[in-house]
């Protein structure tokens, strides 16, 4: 009855063994893995490793309201601090003497993306129409 | 706080704004406003950051775009001192994404020039600037869309009427225009 109403699921059927799943999974993976590494060629690892910090603790720090619009600081796995203003934490990390390409600031709030993810933006060729004068 | 007060656009070519002694085009309905750009890491407004103008478009859904050649020339930056944090996706192309820190400039009340004696306005952005690579020679000004002003909750009225613009952050007026409407 259910290949009469949805043929193409009937015909879509695979049926694979313990190795060939094994396989296809394996493969998924490194497709992920391969598209993580181009879409995060150009950041330092340092600043990387602050940034999946970050990713990491952002559901704990949104547990508490008052952590709300504040900015947190990661130099790799630890955890600097938080602060009400980005100054407020960049003039912390410079005291404690973090090196530039080791440290990532986040604003704690509600984000559907990670901070090393591409970002779709909007073509922008609207900035290069010129309006004509119509012709006679 | 009055950020930008009465700024004027036109509906008709506007004169052109010259950078650096380079001449931009303005094509109408396009609102100008002036900019700094820094390193995120420096805390402090530095009065020696050069400004310069740049669009604002309500309709680009990212923070800010630059070519690399505005950059260097009216930012007086070069892009590597800028720490990399990922990447954009624009039509199919890729163009890098730089932490950065944007300082937005107050006009003088009704008039496109900046006002120069005041300290401009610090506009951290969580997702940094796009620098575009450069072309012959870059076709439009730097582009601020509506993420800065949303992630600063800035509050921009554009007034079609009489062709002004202006921009705040939140006080009690934001608040009292919000509860009248």
């Amino acid at each position: 009855m259910q290949g009469a109403l949805f043929p193409e699921a009937e015909m879509s059927k695979i049926e694979l063994t313990n190795e060939q799943y094994e396989q296809l999974c394996a493969s998924l993976e490194s497709a992920e893995e391969s598209e993580f590494r181009q879409a995060t060629a150009g950041i330092p690892p340092g600043i990387l490793r602050s940034q999946q910090a970050f990713w990491r603790a952002l559901p704990e720090l949104l547990r508490h309201k008052r952590n709300h619009g504040q900015w947190a600081a990661f130099n790799g796995d630890k955890w600097i601090g938080t602060a009400r203003t980005y100054v407020e934490l960049i003039r912390n990390i410079k005291r404690q003497g973090v090196p530039n390409d080791d440290y990532y600031v986040g604003r704690i709030e509600p984000d559907d993306e990670p901070p090393w993810a591409t970002i779709e933006v909007e073509p922008r060729h609207g900035h290069d129409i010129e309006v004509l004068p119509p012709e006679s | 706080m009055k950020i930008l007060s009465r700024l004027p656009y036109s509906a008709k070519a506007a004169p052109p704004i010259v950078v650096r002694g380079q001449s931009m085009p303005v094509k109408p309905n396009q609102i100008i406003l002036w900019v700094s750009v820094g390193v995120a890491g420096l805390p402090e407004w530095d009065a020696r950051t050069p400004a310069f103008p740049a669009i604002l478009d309500t309709g680009n859904n990212f923070t800010f775009s630059i070519f690399r050649s505005q950059l260097i020339q009216w930012a007086g930056l070069q892009p590597q001192l800028l720490r990399e944090l990922g990447r954009i996706s624009e039509g199919g192309n890729v163009y890098p994404r730089h932490e950065a820190v944007l300082w937005l400039h107050p006009n003088v009340p009704g008039s496109r020039d900046r006002q120069v004696d005041r300290e401009p306005l610090r506009l951290p952005l969580r997702r940094g600037i796009a620098i575009y690579p450069d072309t012959a020679s870059p076709s439009h000004l730097p582009l601020l869309g509506l993420q800065v002003l949303t992630e600063n909750n800035l509050h921009l009225t554009i007034d079609g009427q009489r062709r002004l613009v202006a921009l705040r952050t939140p006080d009690w007026r934001t608040t009292l225009l919000r509860w009248l409407s």
